[in-house]
């Protein structure tokens, strides 16, 4: 006779109490800010606002999920917003060279690639924290882009050789988001690049003794990475057809804010999923967006939002012994 | 469970007390008319009462914190509130980023919004594309986006819907050389040195300083050998940080007459020149001769005399008022006979005595912050509004805001 196993409703909500609070939090947003905004007069789910929701959380969503990869190895790139804000400048330069987008994407990968390869090897190669490579990547591009546009002599550049305005379609957006997430969710969940990085991020130390290359698996995530950099990079440069000085500057903090609320471990490992990156992104942007149309006053949304955020990070990132991650 | 619905109820209370807050949505007018106005007639008195008007006038601004913040809030919404508006500001990006300020102003906008006050030319055409009901008028910024000929924006001087806008201080880099060469001349300093912000963001001080130079040479073309000025080194470029005290340590620079300060000075300068003072690098007669308000009790006591503040050039905060009646003209559908999208330099707010500054900060509103105290009053707002005087023109409105009436000399009489 065969037993059947019944299913323990408690038991599973025990089990993934942190998964629903993140989920909780972006449905508890859902429903506040389709609530009350009516009360004045707006409307979250107007063409408009569902747009600029859209826009919003674009660069920040696929920054996240190409993050993950990088936060489930324990580890943090925070040259991403020098990366981003160097991208749009070489696309926007070589688009008005050129007269196509192409080079200046292609150019950016390639760069990305290597800045990938660099951060991913050194810190096994030379024994620090790979966080460290990605500061002094961080510096790097940040005197790049000092350079270039002291020498352009402006502060912002804009497209005019080539056309820019398709990466404004909330559509084409939500498609790159879908298949960007698709495709790192494949490559996360159901090959060995995924199962490696958390496995790397869990217990380094046992992933090495397992056999798992203790290079190639670090190099590899950044290089998944390194591609949705690109992607973010040729959004935020769509959005406006423009790049300045400053632009991507504190999107690393972004990131790192998106994937707290949505429930990711900063310390990496086996709870380490992708819908994380995508449920804090949304979350993050939908504060943006909601709290005006509930009337809070532009220089009050910083507290509400840090508020919020102090809520969510108690109650989604405890370890089971109570503790915060590292 | 627990933590779950800690997690709800915690976010309702917040929420819940977040909508108590102040409602920026479109409701009944308010009627100036009803209120007393502190400092003069009222616009729009029983006589002569306003068209009902509402909804929100939206400023883009620079600043998030400062005196010059916090009057240009207090005016605006002084004023937005006497028009039957509700003034709401929005953070620009710090680096005038297009895409950042794009984003803070879609992130906040709601369906009341009828004009927007826009203090950086970053994103300025996404934001007018993206919003093309509404209108936009500049206040200080030059807006080199539209009016460089090879600006991004430049088409948008085609646009009705762009009211033109307010330069803090001078959108030429000419006129404000000329005010420091005059100022260097008359004050009879012979050893000065020049200290800027980069070119790549601001190209007017690249050709003040030359032309600060060229005025200096010409002075000096005809000038006695002992009166003769020397512009010592190099103009010192500052990348947003302030100035290192090792610059005083330099060749020349440490027994300065005066520093010509083309940035905000007050804030980037004089700290590191009263600690190069203190540590024995910096003569102790250099004077500054900048620009930039800030409200420090120190600083404030070393303006004018024998302090090291010899000259302060700021623009002052009623300018705002430019933006909101040329705003309210255009969202009445009453705009001036004469109107063109112009740009309009401040009038020079100079403050150079402790004189000066006691006014300033007993009887102005830049000082005191109370919008009764604001040199424009409401009756020479109401001269210049369309919809009180018909018969007003830009050109009316453009002399009210390059008059005497609102100098610093003005507060001494």
């Amino acid at each position: 006779m065969t037993e059947t196993k019944k299913f323990d409703f408690k038991a599973w909500v025990k089990a993934h109490a942190m998964d629903l609070a993140a989920y909780g939090g972006l449905v508890v947003c859902i429903i506040i800010f389709t609530i009350f905004p009516p009360f004045f007069g707006e409307n979250l789910w107007s063409a408009a606002k569902l747009s600029t929701l859209m826009s919003s959380v674009i660069v920040t969503a696929l920054l996240s999920v190409g993050a993950v990869f990088i936060y489930s190895m324990g580890c943090m790139d925070i040259s991403v917003g020098g990366q981003v804000g160097l991208y749009a400048t070489i696309i926007v330069v070589m688009g008005n060279k050129t007269g196509s987008l192409i080079p200046g994407i292609l150019l950016s990968l390639v760069i990305a690639l290597v800045i990938g390869v660099v951060n991913g090897a050194t810190g096994q190669l030379l024994h620090i924290y790979p966080i460290i490579s990605s500061v002094v990547f961080m510096m790097i591009l940040n005197g790049l882009r000092s350079i270039i546009y002291n020498g352009l002599g402006t502060r912002s550049v804009t497209l005019s050789g080539a056309e820019y305005r398709m990466f404004r379609s909330p559509v084409l957006m939500l498609v790159v988001l879908v298949v960007e997430f698709l495709i790192v969710s494949f490559l996360f969940n159901y090959t060995k690049l995924g199962k490696n990085a958390k496995a790397i991020g869990a217990n380094p130390t046992a992933a090495e003794q397992s056999g798992i290359h203790p290079i190639l698996y670090r190099v590899l995530p950044y290089l998944v990475f390194a591609c949705c950099v690109v992607a973010a990079s040729v959004f935020q440069m769509g959005y406006t057809g423009s790049a300045s000085d400053s632009t991507g500057t504190g999107f690393e903090m972004n990131v790192m804010v998106a994937l707290i609320l949505g429930g990711m471990p900063l310390s990496g490992g086996m709870r380490s999923k992708v819908s994380k990156a995508v449920v804090g992104a949304f979350t993050f942007s939908l504060l943006e967006v909601g709290l005006p149309l509930i009337g809070v006053p532009s220089n009050m949304t910083f507290f509400v939002k840090a508020v919020i955020f102090i809520i969510v990070v108690l109650i989604t990132c405890r370890k089971q012994s109570g503790t915060l991650p590292r | 469970m627990k933590k779950l619905i800690a997690l709800l109820m915690a976010l309702v209370m917040v929420f819940a007390l977040c909508a108590c807050g102040p409602t920026t949505g479109p409701g009944p007018a308010s009627n100036p008319g009803s209120e007393t106005t502190p400092g003069g007639e009222q616009p729009g008195g029983e006589e002569n009462p306003p068209a009902p008007v509402g909804g929100t006038i939206m400023w883009l601004s620079n600043l998030t914190s400062g005196p010059q913040y916090e009057a240009a809030m207090n005016y605006g919404q002084y004023i937005c509130e006497k028009l039957g508006y509700t003034f709401q500001v929005v953070y620009a990006d710090g680096a005038n980023d297009p895409t950042g300020n794009l984003n803070a102003v879609k992130n906040a906008m709601t369906k009341d919004v009828v004009g927007i006050i826009a203090t950086q030319d970053g994103g300025i055409q996404n934001i007018m594309e993206e919003y093309p009901d509404l209108y936009v008028a500049g206040f200080n910024t030059d807006m080199a986006a539209i009016y460089n000929e090879d600006g991004p924006a430049h088409s948008l001087l085609e646009n009705d819907h762009w009211l033109g806008t307010i330069v803090d201080g001078h959108a030429s880099g000419v006129d404000e050389a000329h005010e420091y060469s005059k100022v260097v001349i008359e004050g009879g300093y012979k050893k000065v040195a020049t200290i800027s912000f980069p070119s790549f963001a601001y190209p007017q001080h690249e050709v003040a300083v030359k032309v600060f130079r060229e005025d200096i040479d010409a002075y000096n073309a005809t000038a006695a050998d002992a009166d003769k000025i020397e512009v010592v080194g190099e103009n010192k470029v500052l990348m947003f940080a302030p100035l290192e005290e090792s610059w005083f340590m330099e060749a020349g620079n440490s027994d300065l007459d005066a520093i010509v300060g083309i940035c905000a000075g007050t804030m980037f300068i004089y700290p590191t020149m009263k600690q190069a003072m203190a540590n024995g690098n910096c003569s102790a007669d250099t004077k500054l001769l900048t620009g930039g308000w800030e409200t420090g009790a120190d600083l404030l006591a070393d303006i004018g005399g024998d302090g090291v503040i010899q000259r302060i050039r700021i623009s002052p905060i009623e300018n705002i008022a430019w933006a909101i009646v040329q705003l309210d003209n255009a969202i009445q559908g009453k705009p001036y006979p004469d109107f063109e999208p112009s740009r309009l330099d401040s009038v020079s707010y100079e403050i150079d005595s402790a004189e000066d500054v006691a006014n300033i900060m007993d009887h102005s509103l830049n000082g005191t912050l109370d919008p009764k105290y604001s040199q424009i009053s409401d009756a020479d707002l109401e001269s210049v509004l369309t919809r009180y005087n018909p018969d007003a023109t830009l050109a009316q409105l453009n002399a009210l805001f390059q008059s005497e009436q609102l100098t610093v000399d003005a507060l001494a009489k």
